[in-house]
């Protein structure tokens, strides 16, 4: 009895140290993997269901010179789904009539993904704010709202301002023109890196992001020398005067007199900048730097500039009246009612725009001086505008010049230039002789406003002296007093200028009865803040004084008052007593 | 805190041990059978409640540390969930500032102006110009100039 028990008692110890050695081994086999091994399972369980996405950037932002935004780009909500969330055929016709009702995809797209196998899939990417608050609202199991940075979706509030100048971006949210192209560099920014579950067909989704492996850096902001008012006023007072004269576009250019920013850069016709893509690729470009045309009388500024840096007087004489033969060619004055062999000033001359006498300056000049002065007044160059797609206009050098070249350059036959190019020629006249390099944007910060880059002025050069700047303002100022520039004058305000009528160049040749009116000039004269060219195409009728100068008047009034420039009250009581007011 | 907490605990188990062996031992002393059995049986259950405290002491600790991880754990998902709110705000607030901007925009102030509110530009310009007298801090000279 005895043995028996001890018996039974001897197996149950050993059964006892049977399980006991057993459930060690699974204790200790249990602690192996769970704490000794435990990072490399982990590491291999990752692996498994853990993939990396990319994390797009922010696009930075445009402004104007007061921060005004001018493009942005915004994160937008998109629409996903989670096909194994819904368990039973009701959820998932819920849910497919929720979102069909939400979203602009029809009811089959949407119930292929919602029915698909798998654990995600995309509904709509960057919806609206109203589509996103549909689906948020009903809060359906397994349908859920992912806010995504915005490749390809920038915004523009301001609509057609600027449109030109600022560009667009493409599918990819890449600079394709303007400056969005320009300084694509700043404004892209660095794509980040995110770890997320993986389906089963190996897509990273964001339903669930785990970890944050490296954020995203949001673009720099571009800061311009643009000023959204100035800007807007001279788009709608363009606008205006080609619908008013039948015009076919036109181009303005204000530019600050001391240090050559652009303060606007409007082209007509314009667009909202969000249809950049679909505007045809010969209107959407920025002509002001693209496109060279003939200034016609505007160039006559230069040659009496290059004179007066020459030593000539604006009161000496010049043969200016009749007809003119030069290399067997004829030159005559457009309409003036002057006499073969009148004398007239060179004062007088560009007051009056006469043909005949800036040819016979040219050619008292020489060809040489006058070639050397427009070149460093930039003719024949880039400019340097931050700017893609600048020309260097038509200027032949002066080697290839015969009589008849000298001639007609004088009144801008013959040589071509852009906008900016006759702009930053006479904002040089403007500060003293001094030309500056123009430029359109003014700072580069980060996305906290500090700022990163500042564009400096830069000086390039200085064509003529002070001396003769000063004397140049005063002819200006003299064409608008008593020449064919009367329609320009502000009221208030002492403003100088030059109009131009230019028959237009198309395939080369003069087309009969097309022509560019414009004008050039210069506000206030006494101490010069901006420069502004008016350029209408084609407009009827088509004389720069007429068409040009007043549109020159009302942007120019507009832009002193915005830059705080005081009218003088006597000037403004003369000059609306003049105009009837 | 945990540290502490162990600490302490220990101490207290060793001060119950000690003064139970030394109970145990003073009663062993008296050489009465009855006495002594009776005395044995309730020692014998007073040495079965040191791993009883023993153990619900490591059931303490383990308890306590179970709820400190889950506070840790629900902190960390409300500061999570903050975070996307933070994150959802500002995005909301690009949003705002997008609109803002679209309503700024000085083609839809003058078309507001002009259609809505039938506002229309000044046929005539009116000056009034106002000359700052230092003597006696008033406008000196004031002239309206219309037609």
């Amino acid at each position: 009895m005895k043995n028996t028990t001890m018996t039974n008692k001897s197996r149950v110890i050993t059964l006892f140290w049977l399980f006991a050695g057993f459930a060690g081994l699974l204790c200790g086999r249990l602690i192996k993997i769970q704490y000794v091994d435990h990072a490399y399972y982990l590491d291999r369980a990752d692996a498994q269901h853990l993939g990396e996405a990319e994390l797009p950037a922010l696009r930075g932002e445009i402004r104007d010179r007061n921060n005004v935004v001018l493009a942005t780009s915004i994160a937008r909500w998109s629409i996903a789904v989670n096909p194994e969330h819904l368990q039973n055929a009701d959820e998932v016709e819920e849910a497919v009539a929720l979102l069909t009702a939400a979203t602009s995809r029809s009811e089959k797209e949407i119930r292929d993904i919602v029915e698909s196998v798998g654990t995600f899939g995309w509904i709509a990417r960057k919806v609206s704010d109203e589509e996103a608050r549909a689906v948020k609202e009903h809060g359906l199991k397994g349908v859920f709202l992912v806010k995504e940075a915005t490749p390809g979706k920038r915004y523009y509030p301001k609509g057609h301002l600027a449109s030109h100048l600022i560009g667009a971006t493409g599918i990819d949210d890449q600079g394709l023109d303007g400056l969005e192209s320009s300084y694509e560099d700043q404004l892209s920014g660095t794509s980040g890196i995110l770890r997320a579950f993986m389906d089963r067909d190996g897509w990273a989704t964001l339903e669930h992001p785990t970890a944050l492996i490296k954020p995203a850096e949001p673009g720099h902001n571009v800061i311009l020398t643009i000023d959204e008012s100035i800007q807007y006023v001279a788009e709608k007072e363009l606008a205006r005067q080609v619908k008013e004269y039948h015009g076919t576009g036109g181009i303005i250019v204000v530019m600050d007199a001391r240090n050559g920013e652009v303060l606007a850069m409007a082209i007509n016709p314009d667009f909202p900048a969000e249809d950049f893509a679909e505007v045809k690729p010969e209107l959407r470009r920025n002509r002001s730097v693209t496109d060279p045309y003939e200034p016609g009388s505007t160039f006559k500024v230069f040659l009496a500039a290059a004179a007066l840096n020459s030593g000539i007087k604006p009161s000496d004489t010049f043969a200016s009246g009749g007809i003119m033969s030069v290399d067997g060619w004829t030159i005559h004055n457009a309409n003036d009612g002057l006499y073969a062999g009148a004398m007239e000033t060179l004062k007088d001359i560009i007051a009056y725009s006469f043909n005949v006498g800036t040819a016979n300056v040219a050619l008292s000049l020489g060809k040489e001086k006058y070639y050397k002065h427009l070149l460093e007044f930039g003719f024949g160059g880039k400019t340097g505008i931050d700017l893609v797609g600048e020309s260097e206009g038509i200027l032949s050098p002066a080697s290839e010049w015969a009589a008849i070249n000298t001639a007609t350059i004088s009144f801008g036959q013959g040589v071509a230039c852009t906008p900016v190019q006759l702009c930053s020629a006479m904002q040089a006249i403007a500060n003293g002789g001094v030309r500056m390099k123009p430029r359109v944007v003014k700072a580069v910060t980060d996305h906290e406003g500090n700022v990163i880059e500042r564009f400096e002025p830069e000086i390039l050069g200085q064509p003529i002296s002070a001396e003769a700047s000063k004397q140049m303002l005063d002819i200006l100022e003299n064409v608008c007093e008593n020449g064919t520039g009367k329609r320009a004058r502000v009221p208030g305000y002492r403003v100088g200028g030059k109009t131009g009528t230019a028959q237009l160049v198309e395939n080369g040749v003069y087309a009969s009865g097309k022509y560019i009116a414009s004008f050039l000039g210069v506000a206030p004269v006494d101490d010069p803040r901006i420069v502004v060219l008016i350029k209408i195409e084609k407009p009827t009728p088509y004389w720069g004084g007429l068409v040009a100068g007043p549109v020159f008047s009302r942007v120019t009034e507009k832009a002193l008052w915005k830059l705080g420039v005081k009218p003088d009250p006597k000037l403004l009581k003369r000059d609306l007593s003049d105009s009837g007011h | 805190m945990t540290i502490v907490v162990r600490a302490l605990l220990c101490f207290g188990w060793r001060r119950k041990f000690e003064s139970e062996v030394m109970e145990l031992g003073t009663e062993v002393s008296l050489d009465d059978t009855s006495r002594s059995r009776e005395k044995r049986r309730r020692g014998s259950g007073k040495v079965w409640t040191l791993p009883f405290l023993a153990f619900c002491g490591v059931a303490f600790l383990l308890l306590a540390y179970l709820c400190q991880s889950a506070h840790m754990v629900r902190i960390q998902y409300a500061i999570l969930a903050q975070r996307q709110e933070v994150k959802s705000l500002v995005a909301d607030r690009a949003d705002l500032e997008l609109k803002v901007q679209e309503l700024t925009s000085l083609e839809r102030v003058e078309r507001v102006a002009v259609e809505r509110l039938k506002m229309v530009a000044p046929k005539e310009r009116h000056v009034i110009e106002v000359v700052w007298s230092k003597a006696i801090e008033e406008p000196s000279e004031v002239a309206v100039v219309h037609p």
